[in-house]
């Protein structure tokens, strides 16, 4: 590819660089750690603070944004009351519900109802640990890391299968078993869709697999196998973290509210909380694995468009990309009606799991036989 | 030093929740009653017991996440190392993927794919 | 220094919680109580596992067991109906069986320990333990190589997937309502031993 004219030559030179060195807060913590180590250890009370002002902004945030996008879907306005367009609504809410009595049914077993959310908050917080947010704003990169992620995920379940089970009621326990059986049902062929962009890459990190995307994202790069990767892993990740029209767990309508029917006040909250953050790490997990993460728009060669596409700063194309998907898995909720238990097997076991098989197949002699897009990059 | 960063997280997310429901304890009322406590059934009287025998079905699925995930563990490495391995790792892969792939089809052909 | 003093004590840190974890699994009174342990168990030997430098098998060790096999484990407590509670007083041929499978596992795993030589390595003389240095070893098909228990070991899958279905064959609910086909949702998921249909409920304090 040939593409820069000889003009924009100064722009290709800069491209030349590497152009984006990956640096994580735990790398620089490691580093002072010899000579500085308070250095070190305000890194990490910064990675940490940073982290729960994350939590509580994207809690807060998502929920508003479901509401209004909810409302906007309906022709309705959503929250307007608390303060300019109903902003606050949500941290009104927050504190209407601790100051809500926590009620622990009568026969639950109240150590496992207790345990529960922690296990549920903090399968989540594992994963916005190793996000890369920009090349310099990571926290963590694990060299394993898809591989940990879904790993971690696995915690999330427990957590359900426990609050379900330990709450003592029918719909809790069908609740969470059938969430249990969507999610690791649905975790196959995330994991199918996922070893694609794996076998692409030829790492597991994170910000490796970001690193590889250069010259194009993989949703394109990889011609159709990766469009179609990214559908299944975006179909996938919207059953797993139980959101319509695969919200058979907590569908009000037919289960009150599933797992966490008999959770109220702040234990329903991180619940409810560890929901919607869910939601954010799919879909910045998807950004991160098929639209190139923080990686600007680039194509291959065309080191003049790609220099244009370089004044956006990452950390704004990670964000775009993962609002984007956000918005598309909140869009999914007002188009689709809730699929029926045996629907949801079917479509995984019988449609979606031979697909991610086939794809699988197909990618592998992509990778073999460079039969993608800018293959010698 | 990346996993020691993991391991914090993990008690920060603990004293997270913990902090919220110490304090959540402090300011909300505690007013337990029997009606109250009860399970929730849709205001009925809840009747028989809850902890009951599950349709199999469910261990079912559960065995076939298991069997899948266990193949998804030795793909990873192969994942990593296509290009090295080439033809002859795909067809080492493949013929372990389509082993299971029999498995699946056996499943599917008895009946155990479908809910109930 | 200080650095290798803070892995040792989270080496201990770990090791103890594993072992009272693993009391916690045999002295639970409920079953699901003891999964619950199980997994923290495993989750220790993850984090000892990570210690040790094999980043890939910890992964490997929560995706399976954490993820996998006790997930598989609660869904099969459920099956049983017993999830609530253990017997309170095992027949003396369950204690029986217990104790002779406890000793001779005892005797067993102590064998093997005796004739081990748990020499650390040399630091450095860690074989790679990476994905990309366990997939070289996997798919090599030469005498290094795993080739072989690899592609049996889809047999071994294989066979669980039949043993599986085999012993879990589902009856036909013919005594129950709702699922006698057509476009019925499948929505009876909990199925009542005979016994504990109409079971009185529990007088109300």
């Amino acid at each position: 590819m040939a593409g820069a004219a000889a003009p924009f030559a100064l722009f290709a030179a800069a491209q030349a660089a590497p152009a984006w060195p990956v640096k994580t807060v735990a790398a620089r913590a490691a580093e002072a750690l010899p000579d500085h180590p308070w250095t070190a250890v305000l890194y990490m009370a910064l990675a940490f603070a940073g982290l729960g002002a994350l939590v509580a902004v994207l809690g807060m945030g998502l929920i508003y944004l479901e509401r209004k996008i909810a409302a906007r879907f309906q022709c309705r306005l959503g929250p307007m009351r608390v303060g300019p367009h109903g902003i606050f609504q949500t941290v009104a809410d927050t504190f209407k519900l601790l100051f809500k009595e926590d009620i622990v049914p009568a026969r639950a077993d109240k150590t496992l109802h207790l345990l529960a959310p922690f296990l549920a908050l903090s399968s989540t917080a594992l994963m916005l640990g190793v996000i890369p947010y920009s090349p310099i704003l990571q926290i963590s990169d694990v060299n394993i890391g898809v591989l940990y992620i879904a790993a971690v995920s696995g915690l999330g379940v427990m957590g359900i299968l426990l609050g379900g089970w330990s709450s003592y009621n029918k719909w809790s326990l069908i609740g969470a078993m059938r969430g249990a059986a969507q999610i690791i049902s649905y975790e196959v062929s995330a994991t199918l869709a996922l070893l694609v962009v794996v076998m692409f890459a030829g790492t597991l990190s994170l910000s490796g697999i970001v690193a590889s995307q250069a010259e194009g994202w993989w949703i394109w790069r990889a011609p159709v196998v990766g469009g179609i990767a990214f559908l299944i892993y975006l179909t996938a990740s919207t059953a797993e973290i139980n959101r319509t029209p695969f919200d058979i767990p907590e569908g009000e309508s037919e289960l009150t509210a599933g797992f966490h029917t008999e959770y109220s006040g702040l234990r329903f909250a991180f619940f409810f909380l560890a929901e919607f953050i869910n939601m954010f790490v799919a879909a910045a997990l998807t950004a991160t694995l098929f639209l190139g993460g923080w990686m600007p728009f680039h194509i291959g060669g065309a080191n003049a468009f790609n220099a244009v596409m370089d004044l956006v700063p990452p950390g704004v194309w990670f964000l775009g990309k993962t609002a984007f998907v956000v918005f598309v898995i909140m869009w999914f909720r007002w188009t689709f009606p809730r699929l029926r238990v045996d629907q949801l097997m079917r479509l995984e076991w019988k449609l979606l799991l031979p697909i991610g098989f086939a794809n699988l197949a197909l990618g592998a002699l992509a990778v073999l036989y460079d039969l993608y897009f800018f293959p010698g990059a | 030093m990346e996993y020691f960063f993991i391991l914090v997280f993990i008690a920060l997310s603990a004293a997270f929740v913990a902090g919220g429901l110490i304090a959540s304890r402090l300011v909300a009322p505690r007013r337990p009653g029997d009606v109250k406590n009860s399970p929730y059934e849709c205001g009925e009287q809840p009747i028989g017991r809850t902890w009951i025998q599950f349709n199999v079905g469910y261990y079912l699925f559960a065995l076939l996440f298991l069997v899948f995930d266990v193949e998804a563990a030795f793909l990873y490495p192969w994942a990593v190392i296509v290009r090295e391995v080439g033809l002859v790792g795909l067809i080492e892969v493949g013929i372990f993927i389509l082993v299971l792939i029999a498995g699946l089809l056996y499943a599917w052909k008895k009946g155990a794919l479908e809910w109930l | 220094m200080m650095h290798d003093a803070a892995l040792t004590v989270l080496f201990y840190v770990l090791g103890a919680g594993a072992i009272l974890c693993a009391l916690a699994v045999v002295n639970a009174r409920r079953l699901l109580r003891a999964a619950l342990a199980l997994m923290f168990v495993l989750l220790a030997s993850a984090g000892l596992y990570l210690l040790l430098g094999a980043e890939f098998l910890a992964g490997i060790q929560v995706l399976v067991y954490v993820g996998g096999i006790v997930i598989l484990i609660v869904f099969a407590v459920m099956l049983t109906s017993a999830a609530d509670l253990l017997e309170d007083h095992p027949s003396p041929g369950r204690m029986l069986a217990g104790a002779v499978a406890s000793i001779s596992f005892l005797v067993f795993a102590g064998g093997v320990f005796a004739r081990l030589e748990l020499a650390a390595p040399a630091p450095g003389a860690r074989p790679p333990a990476d994905a990309s240095a366990i997939g070289r070893r996997l798919l090599d098909f030469g005498s290094e190589g795993y080739v072989l228990p690899f592609e049996l070991l889809s047999l071994l899958l294989l066979a669980a997937v039949i043993g599986g279905i085999a012993v879990a064959r589902k009856t036909p609910p013919r005594d129950q309502p709702f699922t006698s086909g057509g476009d019925a949702p499948g929505e009876v998921d909990i199925v009542l031993p005979r016994s504990q249909r109409d079971e009185p409920e529990e007088p109300r304090a």
